[in-house]
């Protein structure tokens, strides 16, 4: 949840609770001092009722409002002013009243005086009260809503432009991370403590990057040298047969180391996102021009290559990997086959395998992808080509599978999006 | 009258190995180690083939090749670098280079390139090499033995080619392999694979002349040879 929808909910939920609470408790007060208003009103007007029978020992009773009647009873009380009804015969209503009751003895007789106030009209003035009062304070609840949401959105803008400019941005791209100033101290805070960090991070990924371009740069250079007088030995016709040994197994891990870390520098470039093109590729049609390429291969080894396809198997991706891919995953298919087996490859819209024939399954098949896992004892296995491949894969998010099953490796790679 | 060829590489030992590669091979070799010497060479003289690393002390040999073709548009530039054909080649290529080797090369390809890039310029009378009874017409694509016109596949073709081009030295699998083979060379084993390849080569050779000019050199690879 977005951190305005939250504190907005929040808003809502207690400030709608607060608002109810003080709306109740207004309105109970006012109530209560109304009414306290009214029985001081009833208890003066006793007092005035008294003040009469004590002086005329006569009063003219005013139905219902002000009666003084003449009681068995011989006791002097004072009752709690209370709400009743009366019924009205006239109108035909029972309308409410207060009402404020005394027993008093005036001059040896025992009276009961009686005071009563409509509440009629209390009751009209109080609903309109009521009502005025929630409006009012719903208004200021609506209105400091409104401007907290604003004020919110205000503070909150720069913020947001930066975390855009934050999800944009990416160790490839040439432009350094600038994130704007908010004026707000926390948020200024962790701009700096980012860019601090994005900075360092850049430097770090550039010296990575370097240091793998360079140290398989470099390294070639001997390399070639290594190689170079290895041939210029071969010329040489008087050797023995331990030293041609010798120097041929020099020869051939020149060639391997050379091989290695080229392939190491290519897996570094992929990390790094150097490839990042995005083109239309479609799979069908570069297994056949790897077929083709491969052809002299293939027919010496005659091996018999099968393509079907269901579908055109299209991604979107880099076309120099996907290359690399179907380059790699059928050299391997194409080394590991023995003469005149089938190879069949097989695509889909979202989906292709490449089968191969074999003796026996892989013995620790989890390893497969790893760099330099290899069970064959040929020289010229590094163990790479397939590392190459899961790289690739993962970088575009396409699983692979292997499976043995009747004398077959099988690799199926299923594509996510196409 | 001997070629010239201008070697510009940081690398003394790499320096000397194809200066005397090339010596052996009839070319005269002059070698700088930075950008500058190698430009104030040009204004001197004209060299046939210039072979180029990029990485250099006083910069990249990338901004050398305009240069280079400004002042001798005939000029064969080769550019050989260990940075990945990927990203360079293209680069290089585009930039007016006319080949491009990475690095570790066999010096046998380095000079099957310098000899095809020197031919490009030729007269087509002038593509025509011969060894023994062998003749092969480069720029037509065909070879004839002891006068007759054999015919031979594309593959069979590059791998005499070569084999004429660096004669009466030691080829070894793996270089002839990565020159008829290209960078797919890489992904195979190639052992048995180019044993049959050159047995079909020998055979041919052998049947027209009755001799076997591809000898083995056990070991380490073949040869082209008469005795």
């Amino acid at each position: 949840m977005k951190l305005l929808t939250k504190i907005n909910r929040s808003y809502l939920k207690y400030g709608l609770l607060v608002f109810l609470i003080a709306d109740v408790i207004i309105i109970l007060m006012i109530n209560y001092i109304l009414k306290d208003e009214i029985d001081q009103q009833l208890r003066l007007e006793t007092k005035e009722i008294v003040r009469n029978l004590e002086e005329t020992g006569n009063f003219q009773n005013i139905y219902p409002t002000a009666i003084a009647q003449k009681t068995d009873k011989s006791e002097e009380k004072v009752y709690q002013p209370k709400d009743t009804i009366i019924y009205d015969a006239i109108q035909d209503v029972m309308i409410p009243f207060r009402e404020f009751s005394k027993s008093k003895i005036i001059n040896g007789i025992n009276y009961r005086v009686t005071t009563r106030h409509m509440l009629m009209e209390f009751n009209d003035i109080f609903a309109l009260f009521t009502v005025l009062i929630s409006v009012v304070l719903f208004l200021v609840f609506l209105g400091f809503l409104l401007f907290t949401q604003k004020l919110n959105t205000m503070l909150w803008e720069t913020f947001n432009k930066n975390i855009e400019r934050l999800r944009s941005y990416s160790f490839n791209s040439p432009s350094k991370l600038e994130l704007t100033a908010t004026g707000i101290n926390e948020f200024d805070d962790l701009n700096h403590v980012l860019s601090m960090m994005s900075s360092r991070l850049e430097k770090d990924y550039a010296a990575t990057k370097e240091f793998s371009a360079n140290a398989a740069h470099e390294l070639q250079t001997p390399l070639a040298v290594i190689r170079n007088k290895c041939e210029n030995l071969f010329s040489n016709s008087k050797l023995d047969k331990n030293t041609i040994e010798t120097i041929r197994e020099i020869y051939l891990s020149t060639d391997k180391l050379s091989g290695i870390t080229k392939a190491l520098l290519l897996l570094a470039k992929i990390d790094h996102g150097q490839f990042n093109e995005k083109d239309h590729v479609s799979l069908n049609q570069i297994f056949k021009y790897w077929i083709n390429s491969f052809i002299d291969v293939i027919q010496d080894r005659n091996l018999i290559v099968s393509i079907s396809a269901t579908d055109n198997c299209q991604l979107l991706m880099d076309k120099r990997l996907a290359n690399l891919l179907i380059q790699n995953i059928f050299a391997n298919s194409i080394k590991h086959s023995n003469i005149g087996e089938e190879i069949s490859i097989c695509l889909a819209k979202d989906y292709f395998t490449i089968t191969n024939s074999g003796e026996k399954a892989i013995n620790q098949p989890d390893m497969i992808f790893n760099r330099f896992y290899t069970e064959s004892q040929n020289i010229g296995s590094t163990g790479i080509g397939l590392a190459i491949v899961k790289k690739i894969a993962d970088h575009y998010k396409i699983d692979i599978n292997y499976s043995f099953k009747d004398f077959k490796h099988l690799f199926t790679f299923k594509l996510q999006d196409c | 009258m001997k070629k010239e060829v201008l070697i510009i590489e940081d690398d003394f030992s790499l320096q000397k190995i194809l200066a005397d590669y090339l010596s052996n091979c009839g070319f005269r070799c002059t070698c700088v180690e930075l950008i500058k010497e190698g430009k104030s060479l040009f204004d001197k003289k004209f060299f046939h083939i210039v072979l180029l690393d990029l990485g250099l002390p006083d910069g990249d040999g990338l901004d050398c090749i305009s240069f280079i073709k400004s002042i001798w548009a005939d000029t064969g530039v080769i550019i050989i670098s260990a940075r990945d054909k990927l990203e360079d080649r293209v680069d290089g290529l585009n930039l007016g280079a006319d080949d491009y080797l990475v690095k570790p090369f066999h010096l046998s390809e380095l000079n099957a390139r310098i000899n095809a890039l020197l031919r490009r310029n030729l007269q087509p009378e002038n593509q025509v090499l011969s060894f023994g009874e062998i003749e092969i017409d480069t720029f037509f694509n065909q070879v004839k033995i002891g006068n007759e016109q054999i015919d031979f596949s594309r593959k069979e073709f590059d791998l005499l080619l070569y084999f004429i081009e660096n004669k009466n030295r030691v080829l070894t699998k793996e270089s002839l392999f990565e020159h008829v083979w290209g960078e797919n060379s890489v992904f195979m084993d190639n052992s048995d694979f180019i044993y049959t390849h050159i047995n079909r080569l020998r055979n041919k050779i052998k049947k027209s002349t009755g001799d076997n000019y591809i000898k083995t050199v056990h070991g380490f690879g073949y040869k082209l040879d008469i005795h």
